[in-house]
């Protein structure tokens, strides 16, 4: 019973993990940039 | 139960799908141009491509290589090539260093190895040449290792369990050396001699791997040389002298270059690590971020997971070590940790208030220190440490919980804890690595210049550039790498509004001229008497204002890209011969050496393969 126990908890937090990562990929990888470089009207090397 | 060849094969399987995922947006048509990074069709062979102009040689070899390779392939089939190859060659190689029994424990070194801040941030800046040496830097260190052991009976980056290693404890070398084989027949001298030489080809091969950069040349040469160091100069000597012949490259033109050899002491503030959050930047640091630019970071770097990523990692070191030291060794962990603590501290050095002073000062008194102003790049080897040891503690906490647990909610975890600590890797590598079409102008203008002798001017006046048809993102001005002359072009750099000074005096001649916004006559001449004999003008991008260019002769127009000629007599440039053919006579020098050790070793990797006894089951 605890084995089984054990692995419940450790699926449900492994399968939490990896919801969390998914969502976060897809998310991120289809969010819009936050400012456009374009707007600057000297081009600069970076920001700090 | 699984088998190891298995388990590692499905380790390199999730290195290769995390780099793809990374790389995603290179599935589209078109070439990479993004921050640093600029690929075009055929990147033209140039002195400059050897450092040989008036520019401080930043990309030597790199763009002799790039010119070269892309004489061979597009543009476009290269830059998806070199991208893929360094996380790669990062991910099977932090594997074989480490060799951990575990499937978690593989996945953990395969996963952390290729999603880190660091590979992303440097990739979002376009730095992929610089993640070559990251690549590289494990195999370096096995081949390293196993320099070193060389004719002492054993090879390191082997599996081993825990205590069955004799632990050198850190002494150099052994009194007596172990010279027998397994089965206890004594080795050949002959035959010790001829392996150290192979592993010192294989360790040169992977020094020239990390040297396509000036950078990732000196942190090459540092490994090389603490790992594979040696009491006994027989043994160091070659070491030595591998780690100085791949700096020739770029170190022979940067010493006799007409650029400054010392650099702006104000760029060490703008490009020192950056504190990401609240903690200051050491703490960034240690989470294998911190890089200056604020742009190319991670939003996720600044909140909760930032400080989770950081936490990780320390415990990953205080666990993991230990098991490194079991399964690398004493004297090799000993040696990493010096190297990652190097590493760290070099990449602090600008963000901490007394030692920043020294740096602006070595920085504008000593030729070459700038290379130390972007700290966080030199973080390099205390993220393979990271690395290795994220590895080593997953596959000791794996030990222990595999008696109580079944295996794969661990396993699933581990593939999901880089993702969970940096879900947006993706999103700030989506704007510079999608890549771009360029106007129909450039490959016309490149046409139109091609065989003069004569110097380019490239306008606006700007060091970066943001493309309408690049959108999201700054560029370095692609024009060097299309068009096939020698190009001035702005070398100051903007960093959230500072301008820091340049280095190369004929970008500072024209810096001058513009400066005193002369008429079209004078524009026309103080051009041509500095040898500038063509004008491109690129549009669709804000810049600098442009001067009158009404003194000179329209030739394309229209378009994206337009080129003027420089009327009347053009000064011809003296460019001194011996300079020249010193430095393409080292280059070769260096290439021939490095493909000799390559063959070397090719060679006697297949003849092993071939005398291999075939195993069945």
């Amino acid at each position: 019973m605890g084995k089984l126990i054990s692995a419940a908890v450790a699926g449900i937090i492994g399968a939490l993990l990896a919801g969390t990562a998914v969502w976060g990929v897809v998310d991120s990888a289809t969010k819009a940039p936050s400012k456009n470089p374009a707007s600057a009207p000297i081009v600069s090397y970076g920001n700090r | 139960m699984r088998s190891p060849t298995r388990s590692v094969l499905l380790a390199d399987c999730w290195v290769l799908g995390l780099s793809l995922a990374l790389l995603w947006p290179q599935r589209l048509a078109g070439y990479g141009l993004g921050h640093d990074m600029v690929f075009t069709p055929h990147q033209p062979l140039t002195r400059q491509s050897f450092g040989l102009g008036s520019v401080a040689p930043r990309a030597v070899p790199l763009d002799a290589l790039v010119a070269l390779a892309s004489r061979l392939v597009d543009g476009a089939v290269l830059g998806r090539v070199v991208l893929l190859v360094p996380l790669l060659l990062a991910g099977s190689g932090c594997l074989r260093l480490l060799r951990p029994r575990s499937l978690p424990g593989l996945l953990a070194v395969a996963g952390f190895a290729v999603w880190n801040p660091f590979v992303v941030e440097r990739l979002a800046l376009g730095q992929w040449a610089l993640l070559w040496a990251y690549g590289a830097l494990p195999w370096l260190v096995r081949a390293a290792g196993r320099y070193a052991d060389a004719g002492l009976g054993r090879r390191p980056g082997k599996p081993r369990k825990p205590g069955t290693e004799p632990d050198r404890g850190g002494e150099p070398e052994r009194a007596e050396p172990d010279r027998t084989e397994p089965g206890g027949a004594s080795l050949d001298p002959r035959r010790l001699a001829c392996d150290r030489w192979l592993q010192l080809a294989a360790l040169l091969c992977w020094l020239a791997c990390c040297a396509i950069t000036p950078t990732g040349a000196l942190i090459g040469a540092g490994v090389a040389v603490v790992v594979a160091g040696s009491r006994r100069l027989s043994r160091l000597l070659p070491v030595l002298a591998a780690a100085v012949l791949v700096q020739l490259p770029w170190l022979v033109p940067a010493l006799t270059s007409p650029a400054g050899t010392t650099s702006d002491p104000r760029g060490v503030a703008a490009f020192a690590a950056r504190a990401e959050r609240p903690g200051g930047a050491v703490a960034s640091l240690l989470g294998l971020g911190g890089i200056w630019n604020s742009d190319v970071t991670p939003a996720s770097r600044a909140g909760l997971l930032g400080y989770l990523g950081t936490v990780a990692v320390l415990a990953a070191l205080v666990a993991g070590l230990p098991v490194l030291r079991a399964g690398l060794g004493e004297r090799l962990t000993r040696r990493l940790v010096l190297l990652g603590l190097a590493g760290l501290v070099l990449a602090a050095v600008g963000s901490l208030p007394g030692a920043a002073a020294g740096l602006r000062w070595a920085v504008r008194e000593l030729p070459g220190a700038g290379l130390l102003r972007d700290g966080q790049k030199w973080l390099m080897p205390f993220v393979l440490l990271a690395v290795l040891s994220t590895g080593a503690a997953v596959d000791r906490l794996a030990d222990r919980l595999a008696a109580r647990l079944p295996g794969w909610p661990a396993v699933l975890g581990v593939l999901a804890l880089p993702l969970v600590l940096l879900p947006d890797a993706p999103a700030v590598l989506r704007p510079p690595l999608t890549p771009v079409r360029y106007p129909a102008a450039w490959q016309q203008v490149a046409d139109r210049v091609r065989g003069t002798r004569q110097a380019v001017l490239v306008l606006p006046f700007g060091s970066y550039r943001s493309f309408g048809w690049a959108p999201g993102r700054t560029v370095l001005d692609p024009a060097p790498r299309w068009l096939p002359a020698e190009t001035v072009v702005e070398d100051r750099l903007v960093v959230s509004g500072l301008t820091l000074g340049g280095e190369d005096p004929a970008a500072g001649r024209v810096a001058a001229l513009l400066a005193g916004r002369p008429g079209p006559v004078a524009l026309a001449e103080g051009l041509a008497g500095q040898g500038i004999g063509w004008v491109v003008r690129e549009t669709d991008t804000p810049g600098p204002a442009l001067p009158d260019l009404r003194g000179l002769q329209p030739v394309l127009t229209g378009g994206a890209v337009q080129l003027y000629r420089v009327p009347g007599p053009v000064a011809a440039v003296a460019q001194p011969a011996g300079r020249r053919w010193a430095v393409l006579g080292l280059d070769l020098l260096v290439a021939a050496l490095v493909l000799a050790a390559f063959g070397l070793k090719s060679a006697s990797a297949t003849q092993r393969l071939l005398h291999s006894p075939v195993t069945s089951g």
